[in-house]
């Protein structure tokens, strides 16, 4: 038995030529839909023989066959041939070979419907839509998310980078200030020729390089009392990357009145905070520090310095964390308080706990009064 | 833990009046682990092999 093979300029040559052969993708369902040829069925070669026929029931129907490199195209297009098949081809490299030749490709939609990524878009997300825990409709559901940015500052930037990057839909991005040269040790969304820029702006340009389908509302404010509710409303997770503990509070309390998680973390010097406080049942920002530390005993980074790696590893945990939220997969640091030493590389986990009496989220009973938002203390 | 608290206000003198008031209580920024887990109890037995953790809040981002 001759199996005749085709190479991949020859197929594409074909379709543009306006024939139509079936073309068959006999590789499993989740390569399948990682990405395929534009019109493929899926036949993963373990059914090809049970379910062909029901398929392409008339035997001299044109059949370019597909895998992944070839191997499993030129056995099922021996069991075609087998069966009766008369015009059979076996892809040769496959759709691998398809891909690295630049011929378009489509990653097809869960029901078999409308495509919800443009080839551009499958091409862009191709790493992560092979995995499994995210696939078409992970890549669906963080270009539905909308994440809230407090700050474009050390922590925001890789934060709203790689958000930008994995494709989540829109981005705000709230912060007053204009970048300034001392912010570009570590402020990587920043750039030197956009000294004196707003730092909203700013990131929007960088955001808008990277990938232009991220959609970025530019928040120029401070967040205050006033306008945190509203502000905050429009989005489903909160990345705190703000720079004081007055914006730290008014979070935690507009986030938790609102039941949106935040993605928290905090630097000073060599050393990070991270955590996640989402909502119902978990200690919130006030059950883990009811009140800030003195002001002589909290300098900012502006008076203590800080290693301007240091908010890259914490902003980009950050990132990790609502993509994680927004996929509802793995398990996140929500009662957990990742501390991170860069001298001595270590990162310890502590258990946070949730004080039933805390004035924001505390039920039981002594619970203190209800704070205002955003009450310092 | 009180024990501990001492030694280490001898080693760094005044870094105790940083942690814990005049009552004697864990002042409300700080926060005390051992081995991971919150501690409130400055009586808490500790061993020479567990691991305690003294923290506060951080601000910068």
């Amino acid at each position: 038995m001759v199996i005749q093979e085709i190479g991949v300029a020859e197929v594409a040559a074909r379709l543009q030529r306006g024939e139509s052969p079936v073309l068959l993708d006999v590789r499993d369902p989740d390569e399948h839909a990682a990405g395929c040829m534009a019109g493929a069925l899926l036949l993963p070669r373990p059914l090809v023989a049970r379910r062909i026929s029901r398929l392409v029931p008339d035997k001299d129907t044109p059949v370019v066959v597909y895998c992944a490199v070839g191997i499993r195209s030129a056995m099922s297009a021996m069991t075609l041939i087998g069966m009766g098949y008369t015009q059979v081809w076996s892809m040769r490299g496959g759709f691998d070979e398809w891909q690295r030749s630049g011929h378009d490709w489509i990653v097809p939609s869960l029901d078999g419907g409308a495509m919800p990524l443009s080839a551009e878009q499958a091409m862009r997300y191709s790493r992560q839509l092979r995995l499994a825990e995210i696939g078409v409709a992970g890549q669906a559901k963080l270009r539905t998310a909308r994440v809230l940015c407090i700050g474009a500052g050390g922590l925001g930037s890789p934060a709203s980078l790689y958000l930008a990057a994995a494709g989540i839909g829109t981005l705000g991005i709230v912060d007053d200030d204009s970048v300034e040269l001392s912010n570009l040790q570590r402020q990587i969304v920043h750039a030197t020729a956009r000294i004196g820029m707003p730092k909203v702006d700013s990131a929007a340009e960088a955001l808008a390089a990277l990938n232009p389908e991220v959609c970025v509302n530019r928040i120029r404010m401070r967040l205050t009392a006033e306008n945190a509710l509203a502000i905050l409303a429009d989005y489903d997770v909160i990345i705190d990357g703000s720079d004081n503990f007055t914006t730290r509070y008014l979070v935690n309390d507009a986030a938790l009145r609102l039941k949106k998680p935040v993605v928290h973390a905090a630097i000073q010097s060599f050393e990070g905070q991270l955590t996640v406080f989402a909502a119902e049942g978990a200690p919130c920002y006030r059950c883990a520090f009811p009140e800030p530390p003195p002001a002589e005993f909290a300098p900012s980074c502006q008076d203590a310095g800080v290693l301007g790696v240091l908010p890259g590893v914490l902003g980009v945990l950050q990132a990790t964390e609502a993509i994680k939220l927004i996929l509802g997969i793995g398990e996140t640091l929500m009662g957990r308080l990742l501390s991170y030493d860069a001298l001595s590389m270590r990162f310890t986990e502590l258990s946070l706990r949730r004080d039933l009496k805390c004035p924001a989220c505390g039920t039981g009973p002594g619970k203190k009064r209800s704070p205002q938002v955003g009450a310092s203390q | 833990m009180a024990e501990l608290l001492a030694d280490l206000d001898r080693q760094f003198p005044g870094i105790r009046h940083r942690m814990i008031d005049e009552q004697g209580s864990v002042r409300p920024h700080m926060r005390i682990f051992v081995n991971g887990k919150q501690s409130f109890d400055l009586d808490e037995a500790v061993t020479s092999s567990d691991v305690v953790q003294i923290i506060q809040a951080l601000s910068g981002g």
